[in-house]
């Protein structure tokens, strides 16, 4: 359960809040999703390979569950138990806040946790592969830059550090990990589409989300 | 690393690995002479803006002629070890042409037959093809200093 909390609130949590619900509303119907649908419901034992996206699925599961939720808060409110108050007792705010991209949101949020996911996935992987080397000075010249804005980490340094042979050979080790890491996330993606043949639109999608384009 | 999307909006880190992950879909082999390229100047993320830009510096061709060197006895597959030996001799050609220096010991028996192998080769781009065609020329015609 920890896990599929993980690996889904920050995506589910970043469409709730965009759609303008507050941080302790958005945290209850996450919980409440991921509960209800995602682990009572088996949304991952239902979710069929062949008709799409698991996170296409996801996406119009929340939908969904958040339009009946929003119905059933809305009955209750029009049936309050003490029996029909006046009208100036009644609350105006039946909706909610719509503005900004709630699905733009749960995309990027879906994609920095596919990352941080396979981040960490594909250094455990080159520390079982006897590759730890390769990927400290993957993690030193490229993760640390991208996603801590720290300079990259001379070559000098890395071949004195590691005793290497010379820089080309770490600039080598690094295109090593690399290639591990870029595997390894077409891996992770290959699972939640229908085709292998859409692994590069998912990409494609999920990079545009991020504010990135395809040079 | 702070970057700006077409549209003004910051582009997220996120976006870079889905690049290369794009890119190793693309082709494998040729992902990883690109990412080399790039590690020496992100400002010229592929080896053919590399070696083309007239401007480049010598320091960026030795980084690449190593790199690229490496990569022909390392590389993971035959592919990568191939475009390897290939991407060498084409950064030793733009050495020639943009810096009017011989960035190698290699013989010109052993250069003259590295050119003429990419000269024709289709893998190659053209713009690349171009450079090593001149570089074979002043190869032919004594031009080089060594």
């Amino acid at each position: 359960m920890d896990r599929i909390a993980a690996r889904y609130w920050p995506a589910i949590f970043g469409y709730l809040r965009k759609s303008g619900r507050d941080h302790d509303t958005a945290s209850d119907l996450t919980q409440g999703f991921i509960c209800d649908v995602v682990v009572d419901g088996d949304l991952l034992e239902r979710a069929d390979p062949n008709r799409g996206r698991f996170r296409t699925l996801l996406l119009t599961s929340l939908r969904n569950y958040t339009i009946q939720r929003h119905r059933h808060a809305h009955r209750l409110k029009r049936r309050p138990d003490g029996g029909v108050a006046s009208l100036d007792a009644v609350g105006t705010d039946h909706g909610v806040d719509v503005e900004g991209d709630p699905e733009a949101a749960f995309n990027a949020e879906w994609g920095r946790t596919l990352i941080r996911t396979v981040l960490a996935a594909a250094s455990e992987e080159c520390e079982a592969s006897d590759l730890a080397t390769h990927w400290a000075i993957f993690d030193a010249r490229v993760v640390r830059p991208l996603f801590q804005e720290v300079e990259p980490m001379p070559y000098a340094d890395l071949v004195s550090k590691f005793a290497l042979d010379d820089e080309s050979q770490a600039a080598n080790m690094m295109v090593t990990a690399k290639r591990r890491f870029a595997r390894a996330l077409r891996m992770e993606i290959g699972r939640t589409v229908a085709d292998p043949t859409e692994i590069d639109a998912e990409l494609n999608e999920l990079m545009s989300s991020l504010g990135g384009s395809r040079s | 690393m702070s970057d700006r999307s077409q549209s003004g909006s910051p582009v997220d880190q996120g976006a870079d690995p889905m690049r290369w992950a794009m890119d190793l879909g693309a082709d494998a082999a040729m992902a990883s002479v690109n990412w080399l390229a790039a590690d020496i100047d992100s400002a010229r993320p592929t080896a053919e803006a590399l070696l083309t830009n007239p401007d480049v510096p010598v320091k960026h061709l030795l980084a690449a002629k190593r790199a690229y060197k490496t990569l022909r006895i390392v590389g993971e597959t035959s592919d990568e070890r191939l475009l390897g030996a290939r991407w060498y001799a084409a950064t030793i050609a733009a050495g020639i042409i943009h810096r009017g220096e011989l960035i190698t010991s290699q013989s010109d028996g052993a250069l003259d037959r590295a050119f003429s192998a990419l000269v024709d080769e289709p893998e190659m781009p053209v713009t690349v093809r171009e450079l090593v065609v001149r570089a074979l020329f002043r190869l032919r015609n004594g031009m080089i200093q060594r």
